[in-house]
């Protein structure tokens, strides 16, 4: 058993109490034991967000560093973070991975669990970890934030949100803390959704960036079609998603044939990549990629704006 | 309708019995649907008093004096001998389903492959009557696709709802669009 030792700067005694009550629960599950001491004598130091001169005075010591900070702001930039509240699950993650760098070859087993979400994460990037590994069983997830909370069940490929919070997140992004892993029966309130919904509108809504995780000179392809049955639906993406399904192309293709511009095709393409029908193949040869740009010029280019002015489709 | 005039365009709407093909062509045509119903004595298949026994044919005209015509095929596979006929020169079909019949994913095969798997005439996927707790079986139907390598655009659709029906037609007109291009640069 290794005994590790770590002190709280600057950190309210709710948060303190709640921290030293959870190293109680792990008692036992782990091969590391920590016990609160001073914090010149701390192995780990756990700092308020705000606390800055403790961070850089322990942090100029080369000695882990965690950084608390309200689950309602951004996430700070320092290597270990918390937000607060936390669940025995995201300080069992921050402290396995701070273990790691302390040499500790045996870490905290509850926290080597194929799903757990690592506690740095956003809610977007929660999200996307829970959809890249493999299901748990009927492991629940759950996500606050001040105008509701919703819960994810990736093993049954849904999501759980609050009617009213449903329509927000419809519209607009929404301060949604990281997913954690909770063991709570649901609320009969709640609305089942499939999870495509949620991975679409995290990433359509978030910033006109491409997701981190794509190339922006790759090449794209569709693998299926959203169900634009679920999610809103909108004549540029149909138009992307008949191009994605037909061929590969790159983003300045895209662009050039559909007229949108930078910012919509990378929330296009991150949405869809998020909802995983997205394949990124480089090798892929393009198609008609020196053909001059042709935009309803074919067989029946009139007809279909004249059906669709009839039908009120728009042009 | 075996030759289509210059100045018009077929859109063919197939599917089982009681998927909403009538009901779909009227949401869309500028009169009521001209439709061939008898009275159903297949109700082991769908219980619904009547059925098309021959097509449904809508319209809807264009300002420059085109046409689109709209064609429902009866959905029984007897009369399957029909659908070639009627997808001659169409310019793309719009599969519907029932997502409440048990036999859900047998039809979805069948109708897929009978019309192309939109390999040379664009094709959508609506599927109606899916339960609205269990996403399920729309996500089975995709991987479904999937497993038989097609991308074709597959949405829940309640065919009573003009929206919805748009929605399809919409997107079958990019994919048409799409391939009307690809030729041309071909």
């Amino acid at each position: 058993m290794t005994n590790r030792r770590l002190a709280f700067v600057g950190l309210g005694a709710d948060t303190t109490s709640a921290c030293l009550s959870m190293l109680k629960i792990m008692d036992g599950r782990s091969s590391i034991e920590w016990t609160q001491s001073d914090p010149e004598d701390a192995d780990v130091l756990f700092v308020a967000h705000d606390g800055d001169n403790g961070r850089q005075q322990w942090e100029s010591k080369q000695k882990p560093c965690v950084v608390v900070y309200p689950s309602s702001e951004d996430r700070p930039a320092a290597r270990y973070t918390l937000p607060h509240p936390f669940r025995v699950m995201q300080l069992l993650g921050v402290l396995e991975d701070i273990s790691c760098t302390l040499g500790d070859t045996q870490t905290v087993t509850a926290a080597a669990t194929p799903t757990a979400v690592q506690p740095h994460s956003s809610f977007g990037q929660s999200l996307k970890e829970l959809l890249q590994t493999p299901a748990g069983e009927e492991t629940l997830y759950r996500s606050e934030s001040p105008l509701g909370q919703l819960y994810v069940a990736p093993s049954a490929g849904c999501y759980y949100i609050e009617p009213a919070l449903h329509q927000q997140l419809r519209s607009k992004e929404l301060p949604l803390s990281a997913l954690h892993e909770v063991h709570e029966p649901l609320g009969e309130q709640l609305a089942r959704r499939p999870i495509f919904e949620l991975a679409w509108f995290t990433a359509q809504h978030a910033a006109d960036a491409l997701a981190p995780w794509l190339a922006p000179a790759g090449q794209f392809k569709l693998k299926r079609w959203p169900n634009f049955g679920s999610i809103k639906n909108d004549r540029l993406y149909l138009s992307l998603c008949a191009m994605l399904t037909r061929g590969t192309w790159g983003r300045q293709q895209l662009m050039e044939r559909t007229h949108c511009n930078a910012g919509q095709l990378d929330r296009f393409l991150s949405a869809c990549s998020m909802s995983n029908l997205l394949i990124n193949d480089s090798t892929a040869p393009t198609l008609a990629s020196e053909a001059p740009q042709v935009q309803n010029a074919g067989r029946f280019g009139s007809m279909i704006r004249g059906l669709r002015n009839r039908l009120g489709l728009g042009s | 309708m075996d030759t289509v005039a210059s100045n018009e365009f077929k859109i063919i709407f197939t599917g089982p019995m009681g998927a909403g093909k009538t009901t779909a062509i009227t949401a869309i045509s500028d009169k009521a649907a001209v439709s061939t119903d008898v009275v159903n004595t297949d109700q082991a298949q769908c219980e619904k008093e009547l059925t098309t026994a021959a097509l449904d044919y809508g319209q809807i005209a264009l300002p420059d004096n085109s046409c689109v015509r709209l064609y429902g095929t009866p959905g029984q596979d007897r009369f399957r001998f029909m659908w070639p006929i009627l997808m001659k020169n169409a310019a793309g079909v719009i599969v519907l389903l029932n997502g409440d019949h048990p036999e859900l994913e047998q039809h979805l095969e069948h109708f897929v492959e009978a019309f192309g798997e939109g390999r040379d005439v664009p094709m959508v996927i609506g599927v109606g009557r899916l339960p609205e707790n269990d996403h399920s079986r729309l996500e089975r139907l995709a991987m479904q696709l999937e497993q038989r390598g097609v991308a074709l655009p597959l949405f829940d659709t309640d065919v009573r709802k003009q929206d919805d029906v748009l929605l399809l037609v919409d997107a079958l007109l990019c994919l048409i669009e799409a391939n009307d291009t690809g030729r041309m640069e071909a």
